[in-house]
């Protein structure tokens, strides 16, 4: 039951514009009908209650605008024959009647623009809801983000310079910071929650005490941590939930406040729901609950982040004090960095702090760049398809404007004023751009419904929240009327001027003229243009995802799987711990067809904590040659299984124990950002949160660790009986061909049933998640570009149809003059021929200009990759000579003796 | 037609309000409605009915708890008002005055 919900869209609809208490009722309407009626006929009424509250509220709106005059009784002095209000209504209803003896027509352009705008809408609300929109918390203007600088270039790809901090770098800077009212800190991990006894991975923030207290976001229900829970030791376990957590897994219970829940084995009481737009600071860190950073100051892999200066794993916000400036509060953050490199130079020694301002993006920084990129392409490539579409929307506009011109030139021979006219003429456009934007309204709200629907990875899984407010509302608006005002407004004057003698005398013969054949050509030469510049972009994202499959990850996907556990939960200990992970596997080797299994901390192509590095073996002494790397705790089967390649020296054995001295395996950037050219086989190093020294035992090309477009990243490798870790991945190899993953899923599961088992995937899907981003662009892309191709046929289409209407006199004289018809199909295709070298030149070159920013999302494809754009001016070359083919082929199908005599 | 006579609409849903008594709320009132008339009666008409005669002075709303069931969203409870009652009783007789003596009417065509 419920699986079932009533259709998203109607819900939408429902949620955006009806009062709550008809929502409510819809609801409970539809939930009774389910039960009684099943699902369809529930869906059906509930859509055809929301459709006629929806046309109630209509209706209700215009009624409250006229109630005045109904109700003084003939006292209005508006509603009179002859008034404006009479006028308009009456130019409303000529323009209705219009459409409807139209209905192509009208129909085409009212679906053109409204896909055109909705989708452009569309495309600005994401951009909007990553980029423009302030967090829902007090004062939004006065918090920024707290972040780590640092000139080793390793730890500034991964947070692309915008690196996490300490937990007591973060306490420093709340203790000594003047400029500064209130600091907190954040960490995002994943947890096993189990709630009425399913367990499940969700992730959580650990943050400071004083989290919401410093963002001003009030606790709609129960209460927010007080100080005395943000003490390490406290024994209350607590939490504060998010409000889709409590809709979905309480069902928006009143009593969530005496409900609990156990968060990694550990039993906590919930004392908050965080109120319904709030998801946190960071749009691609949305938690289901926040939970006190020291409740897990006793976790295995965690413990000890709190009171550790190297546990950079901390994100920060910082509020401005009443009266500062964000350069006040950034001069102060750099004596307080400076004071601690003095106090601390094995850790500060080569960072610094910084403040960014977060009210304008709610991305952190350190994905802003990549996101940035490519919705403002997105959002770039659909408003030049938006363009093709009003240019196709004027052309056909000025075709029938021009179709009227009879018709206009026998109003105003009869005494029509002429201002009235093009009033009329303008007023119609204005029901039609009218209706495109209410359908656009309708297609950004389905869409962004979809979108708000869509698991994200590039957001950790967690779909993007767009929802339609004003900022997207006002945008379609202004898209509306700027279409209205470019595109309508012209087309619509031009008609209301038609010279009435001439008209009268020659018939259609107007229909040729040439300044309008000029008009309709640089229409046509626009959208080719605009289609240029639409189809590369497409087609370079295409090239893109291509390249971007064959490069190499470092690791052999194929006939491998994983499947992840947390042993937290269970109550593992260290010692207890490895021994569950050597039955695990002996479990998996025992599943028929694998043939090699083995434990390692971080799954391919995910996100991966950072740890310090150094290559002396006195602590972190030297601080200039600190990095902070991927640090993955493997078992020897480690390399075989994942496939893996060694350059230099040797991988770990089962030798390689608790007990026995450190070893580490560096990957090639490391080795060269430690020890340069020299190799690194042999020499030592000290590593993580303690400290621990270690000999480099062998050394491994540099993989790609997070996503398939990083630079190169230094990574190491330590077994896992040496940097014991409580969560991690089970890789298993097939024999051959397909990898019985359930199996090893089930056989994982039986070591011990109360050990959560999560995310069984084989590894081609892990590729695939870190492809997402650019699969999901290429495929927006290549929408984007067939709908301009589309759009620009259209428009050549009746281009030509229009030119061989109006010269079917010019083609039957030449016709009767002998020409054959193959000439003048030919004369007619090379005029389209022209329209499209002079649109390809202008289009390739804007193309070229328009595409350099988009250059780093296509994994080495050049933006002017020659083979992008020969193919798309070929495409575009066949499409408009198709286009133009068909209409053509009529005009040498002329009768001579037909339109001579007609015309005569 | 004077402009303060019920309509028959207006009518129905008054008489389901005065039948459910204090559990009356839009759902009901159509559910009502529908059940005993035997006519589909549209959520819609009825809650424009209501509001509308709420701002005539007829009937008085208020909102009630919000319950799950409901996705935590209130019911919003009409109370019909004695100017209502009045109207009602004035249509009722209308009617009545209307009906009586009109004898064998069937049959007429």
């Amino acid at each position: 039951m419920s699986s079932h919900r009533p259709p998203r869209w109607a819900r939408a609809l429902a949620h955006r514009f009806l009062p709550d208490d008809v929502v409510g009722d819809l609801q409970e309407g539809w939930a009774a009908r389910l039960d009684a009626l099943g699902a369809r006929a529930a869906s059906r009424w509930y859509v055809t209650q929301t459709l006629r509250h929806l046309g109630a509220l209509r209706s209700r709106t215009s009624d409250s605008e006229h109630t005045h005059p109904v109700s003084t009784r003939g006292a209005s002095p508006v509603v009179k024959g002859g008034s404006l209000v009479d006028r308009t209504r009456q130019d409303v209803r000529y323009a209705l009647r219009g459409i409807l003896r139209h209905p192509v027509f009208a129909g085409a352009i009212i679906v053109t623009l409204a896909l055109a705008i909705g989708v452009t809408t569309t495309a600005f609300s994401v951009w909007e809801a990553l980029f423009l929109r302030s967090l829902p918390v007090e004062a939004p203007h006065e918090l920024v983000g707290l972040y780590a600088t640092s000139p080793d270039e390793g730890a500034l790809n991964n947070f692309r310079g915008y690196m996490p901090i300490s937990h007591p770098t973060m306490d420093d800077v709340r203790d000594r910071a003047e400029t500064l009212s209130g600091v907190f800190a954040f960490g995002q991990y994943s947890v096993t929650v189990t709630t009425d006894g399913t367990a499940e991975r969700l992730d959580v923030q650990f943050v400071s005490d004083d989290y919401f207290q410093v963002l001003g976001v009030p606790i709609g229900r129960g209460r927010a941590f007080s100080p005395s829970e943000g003490v390490v030791g406290s024994p209350a376990g607590v939490a504060v939930v998010s409000h889709a957590f409590w809709r979905d897994h309480f069902d928006a219970a009143e009593d969530v406040l005496s409900r609990s829940l156990v968060v990694n084995g550990r039993s906590i009481e919930i004392v908050g729901v965080a109120p319904a737009g709030f998801h946190g600071t960071e749009a691609n860190n949305v938690p289901a609950m926040w939970l006190p950073a020291p409740l897990f100051a006793d976790h295995p892999s965690w413990g000890g982040f709190l009171d550790n200066r190297s546990a950079q794993f901390f994100f920060s916000v910082a509020r401005l004090a009443p009266g500062r400036t964000l350069d006040q509060a950034s001069q102060e953050v750099d004596r307080i960095a400076s004071d601690l490199a003095v106090e601390h130079p094995d850790i500060y020694g080569n960072q610094g702090l910084q403040l960014v301002p977060t009210a304008a993006a709610t991305v952190a920084p350190s994905l802003r760049g990549t996101l940035f990129g490519s919705t403002t392409a997105v959002l770039g490539l659909a408003v030049v398809v938006l363009l093709i579409a009003c240019l196709n929307v004027a052309g056909l506009l000025i075709v029938r404007a021009l179709s009227r011109t009879q018709e206009i030139a026998i109003r105003s021979s009869v005494g029509a004023d002429r201002g009235r006219l093009a009033v009329q003429l303008l007023t119609e456009t204005t029901v039609l751009f009218g209706l495109g934007g209410l359908g656009a309204v309708f297609v950004s709200v389905w869409a962004q419904d979809a979108i708000s629907g869509i698991p994200t990875p590039l957001l950790g899984g967690n779909p993007l929240n767009v929802e339609p407010n004003l900022a997207v509302v006002a945008f379609a608006l202004a898209l509306t009327m700027l279409a209205a005002l470019g595109f309508g407004l012209a087309p619509a004057l031009r008609a209301s001027r038609a010279d009435v003698s001439l008209t009268l005398r020659g018939g259609t013969r107007s229909l040729g003229g040439r300044r309008s054949a000029v008009v309709r050509n640089g229409l046509v030469v626009a959208q080719l243009t605009l289609s240029i510049v639409a189809l590369v972009g497409a087609g370079l994202f295409l090239r893109g995802l291509d390249r971007a499959g064959t490069l190499s990850v470092g690791f052999e996907a194929e006939g491998m799987g994983m499947v992840s556990v947390e042993l937290v939960a269970a109550g593992y200990t260290p010692e207890s711990g490895r021994v569950y992970y050597r039955e695990v596997l002996d479990a998996v080797r025992a599943v028929p067809g694998v043939q090699s299994a083995a434990v390692g901390q971080w799954r391919p192509l995910s996100f991966s904590a950072l740890l310090p590095v150094a290559k002396t073996a006195e602590g972190f002494a030297d601080p200039t040659v600190r990095s902070f790397v991927r640090a993955d705790a493997v078992t020897p089967d480690y390399l075989e299984t994942v496939g893996l390649e060694l350059d230099a020296g040797r991988w770990f054995r089962e030798s390689d124990g608790e007990e026995s001295p450190g070893v580490v395996v560096v990957n090639r950037r490391l080795s060269e950002s430690l020890f340069g050219s020299e190799s690194p086989i042999g020499r030592t190093l000290v590593y993580g949160p303690a400290a621990a020294e270690a000999t480099v035992i062998g050394l491994v090309p540099t993989g790609r660790y997070v996503t398939l477009d990083e630079d190169p990243q230094p990574a190491l490798y330590a077994p896992l009986s040496q940097m014991y870790v409580a969560e991690a991945t089970v890789f298993a190899r097939a024999r051959s061909g397909e990898l019985p993953l359930e199996a090893v899923r089930q056989a994982v599961q039986s070591v011990n049933r109360s050990v959560p088992v999560y995310e069984a995937v084989p590894a081609r899907d892990q590729i695939a998640g870190a492809l997402w981003n650019t699969r999901a662009l290429a495929a927006l892309m290549t929408g984007l570009g067939v709908a301009a191709l589309l759009l620009v046929s259209l428009g050549v289409y009746g281009l030509v149809s229009q030119s061989v209407r109006a010269r079917r006199r010019e083609m039957g004289l030449r016709l009767a003059l002998g020409a054959e018809p193959t000439q003048v199909l030919i004369a007619t295709v090379r005029g389209v021929l022209g329209l499209v070298a002079v649109g390809a030149t202008a289009g390739v070159g804007l193309a070229a200009v328009l595409s350099r920013p988009i250059a780093p999302q296509l994994y080495g494809v050049s933006a002017t990759d020659p083979l992008t754009y020969v193919t798309v001016v070929m495409t575009l070359a066949v499409v408009a000579l198709l286009s133009a083919w068909i209409p053509a082929r009529r005009a040498a199908a002329v009768d001579p003796v037909d339109t001579l005599r007609a015309d005569g | 037609m004077s402009r303060d006579t019920l309509g028959e609409f207006e009518q129905l849903v008054l008489l389901a309000c005065l039948r459910l008594g204090v559990g009356a709320y839009t759902l009901a009132v159509a559910d009502e409605i529908s059940r005993r008339t035997g006519r589909e009666a549209s959520h819609a008409a009825v809650y424009v009915a209501l509001r509308r005669m709420e701002g005539k002075g007829l009937v008085a709303s208020s909102l009630g708890d919000t319950s799950s069931a409901r996705g935590g969203r209130p019911r919003r409870f009409f109370q019909v008002l004695p100017e209502a009652k009045e109207r009602l009783r004035e249509a009722r007789d209308a009617l009545l005055t209307m009906w009586d003596g009109v004898d064998g009417w069937e049959g007429v065509t």
